[in-house]
């Protein structure tokens, strides 16, 4: 329903932001529930998802002259990646309990429950992988194209591509394995 | 494969229901699908507010713009609350504003007759409100709530999440000549709360208040379930199930125009143009089409005979990812014919192809008119309001400090000193009321609520947030009885004083409230 923004509109708002950080609250309404989302989860925690939310957009508020062309998605996802992989070096890993799931689903039919599980098993599966291919599955999750990922961690498209590629294909044979058991 | 899967994916981010490719196994699309449902959870309107102040004042502060954004106060003299604040000279829109007050106050209790109804469940309720209601068109509260305490054994237990209160928020859109009091006044709901100033300004902390910028969108908190206007038309009360409003309905063409003004008129839009809370206005008429073909229990449902049991019976089938908010009272309150015009209205979506003239109105074209006596008063609440809101900052830092020392003292085994304020009174908790509110109300945080009122469970509550955090849950009682600080200012709240002797006083117990 909502037109597309354009990386064009995206690279003036923070242009203007720059004078004045008040008009960076487009660039945050437009982002706010992907990051949060790829915070939560990489930290499987509500609490720690919006500390570390606020933390990664007072990051990009603060570091808004380091901006220098490209694309503005993988920009904010690059500080958001970072500050995830902070989060990480400074606590100590939690255990992958996911504790959204069950309150978003707080429905009794039989249809929610069977897509709450679907979405844990999910869950379940992607945190078996090393960190780095979580990371790659829930960027492209929330919307970040290979190219875009390959910005944020410093790949080649092509490199993430195959990646993605091969992450998806296991995954998939997981999850329909686990589902028919 | 993964070409698809990809393909998938970025429709399934466009259209949450978007359907898969044809080439896609079942296996595969679920998982697509599980995957981008369990990696895009949103955050909710409060946290996504909470995020944007926290980052906005950080940034600030790194920036040396603090200062200009919030002034500190150095009031001495307690907090202004925004209503009593009012100045003197100002005796037209504070006497209109009280006149309001007096109305919300009427509002609030029919609601709670609702809320009663709402959460009392009987299946066979269209029957008692029948019975109970045919002798008068605008039912009281007593009338409509009595019958059904009576006839249900089970406590009547609030549960109230700290956050709920405020949760449910919409976006208003300032039009030029815009005042806050403007809005707040033509705002169907916004004026049953007295908090509501405060609670705009803190859910707004980037917005200029004083100065609204044409375009601007700020947040409006919205009370739950919001209050149906549309007043009872004696002798058109719809027919008692489904099929028959359905064979009824036949008989009658609706009109889209109609509909839209309906729709407008019972506040739908407040929560259907906020997809955070509900499904889209624009929306409805696809959402109930997918549901149906998805949905076995739906098989034999028309569009039409869908949407009519969500009007009628919200709560038979709420959409995954939403709250059951949606009173359940238009049944009450709605013809047959406005019934036929709403579901045009929500037809008249449909079509794929619509004229931008058709867009429609929705409720921040409410018309409002601004008198230049308003401007100054707005503005006056406002100055006073963000001391307010500043005051209540300091003051919850300065509790975590206590709170902090209270649990080192703790661990070091002296005596606990305590944040807990030596003169103490009692409060009733009233219906509607959540704990958040009681706080703000006496100038108090949750931790010394919960210092003073052992009684209370509050499940997953984090102390160091103003709200508690959001999976904080609290079970009130209506009728039950809080300790709460006295409060300075001697507002109209009927409470008894009573000191208490000390930190560890005996607290009547209070049966503990059992979830309905």
């Amino acid at each position: 329903m909502k037109p597309q923004p354009s990386n064009n509109d995206e690279a003036a708002i923070l242009r203007s932001a720059r004078h004045d950080l008040n008009l960076f609250a487009p660039l945050y309404e437009r982002y706010v529930d992907r990051i949060y989302a790829y915070c939560l989860r990489r930290v499987n925690s509500a609490s720690d998802a919006e500390d570390l939310t606020s933390l990664i957009f007072t990051r990009a508020m603060n570091g808004i002259h380091d901006y220098r062309g490209g694309s503005v998605a993988a920009w904010l996802f690059r500080i958001a990646h970072n500050t995830v992989v902070n989060h990480y070096r400074d606590k100590k890993p939690q255990l992958p309990l996911p504790d959204d799931v069950d309150e978003a689903f707080e429905s009794t039919l039989i249809d929610d429950l069977l897509s709450a599980e679907e979405q844990r098993t999910a869950i379940r599966l992607v945190s078996t992988l090393p960190p780095e291919s979580q990371n790659l599955i829930w960027l492209r999750v929330n919307g970040l194209n290979s190219s875009e990922i390959g910005e944020v961690v410093g790949k080649s498209a092509g490199a993430v591509r195959t990646e993605l590629y091969r992450l998806f294909k296991n995954l998939r044979a997981q999850f329909v394995r686990e589902l028919e058991r | 494969m993964t070409q698809l899967i990809e393909q998938y994916i970025d429709s399934l981010l466009r259209d949450p229901h978007a359907a898969p490719p044809e080439e896609m196994d079942a296996g595969t699309a679920a998982f697509v699908r599980a995957m981008v449902a369990a990696g895009t959870t949103k955050p909710t309107a409060i946290v996504r507010a909470r995020i944007w102040q926290q980052a906005l004042n950080n940034a600030k502060m790194k920036n040396g713009m603090q200062n200009h954004v919030i002034a500190l106060p150095h009031s001495t003299n307690g907090h202004h609350h925004s209503l009593s604040a009012l100045p003197a000279q100002q005796p037209s829109v504070s006497s209109r504003f009280r006149g309001i007050l007096t109305l919300a106050a009427a509002c609030a209790l029919v609601l709670f007759g609702i809320l009663l109804l709402t959460m009392a469940r009987i299946p066979a309720d269209t029957q008692n409100l029948t019975g109970a209601e045919q002798s008068s068109g605008s039912p009281t509260p007593t009338e409509t709530a009595t019958p059904l305490a009576t006839s249900t054994p089970v406590p009547m237990a609030t549960v109230v999440a700290p956050d709920a209160a405020i949760e449910q928020v919409i976006e208003y859109t300032i039009r030029p000549g815009d005042t806050l009091l403007g809005i707040i006044q033509s705002l169907p709901f916004s004026f049953s709360d007295p908090h509501i100033v405060d609670k705009i300004i803190a859910l707004n902390p980037t917005v200029n208040i004083s100065q609204l910028t044409p375009g601007e969108t700020i947040l409006i908190p919205v009370p739950t379930p919001a209050p149906t206007l549309v007043p009872t038309l004696p002798g058109t009360r719809l027919p008692s199930n489904l099929a028959a409003i359905m064979n009824d309905l036949q008989s009658l063409s609706g009109e889209a125009d109609a509909g839209r003004v309906s729709f407008e008129a019972m506040a739908c839009s407040a929560c259907h143009d906020n997809e955070a809370i509900s499904t889209l206005t624009e929306m409805l008429w696809q959402s109930a089409e997918d549901i149906i073909r998805r949905l076995p229990q739906f098989s034999g449902y028309t569009v039409e005979m869908y949407l009519v049991e969500s009007i009628i019976h919200p709560s038979a089938y709420v959409v995954p990812g939403y709250a059951n908010l949606m009173p359940d009272s238009y049944r009450e309150n709605l013809t047959l014919q406005q019934l036929a015009d709403l579901i045009a209205y929500m037809r008249s979506f449909a079509q794929p192809a619509r004229t931008p003239t058709s867009t429609p109105i929705s409720a921040t074209d409410i018309p409002i008119v601004v008198t230049s006596d308003e401007l100054l008063t707005a503005t006056e609440i406002i100055a006073r309001a963000t001391e307010t809101a500043v005051e209540e900052m300091l003051q919850l830092t300065a509790t975590q400090l206590i709170q902090e020392a209270t649990r080192e003292a703790a661990v070091a085994g002296s005596p606990t000193p305590t944040a807990v304020p030596a003169e103490v009174t009692t409060y009733t908790i009233q219906s509607g009321d959540t704990l958040l509110d009681i706080a703000l109300r006496f100038d108090t945080t949750l931790p010394i609520l919960a210092e003073l009122n052992p009684q209370l469970d509050f499940t997953n509550c984090d102390f160091t947030r103003l709200s508690g955090g959001s999976n904080c849950t609290v079970l009130l009682r209506v009728g039950d009885t809080l300790i709460v600080p006295e409060h300075h200012e001697g507002q109209p709240i009927i409470t008894t004083s009573t000191p208490i002797p000390s930190h560890n006083a005996t607290v009547t117990p209070i049966p503990t409230a059992t979830p309905a």
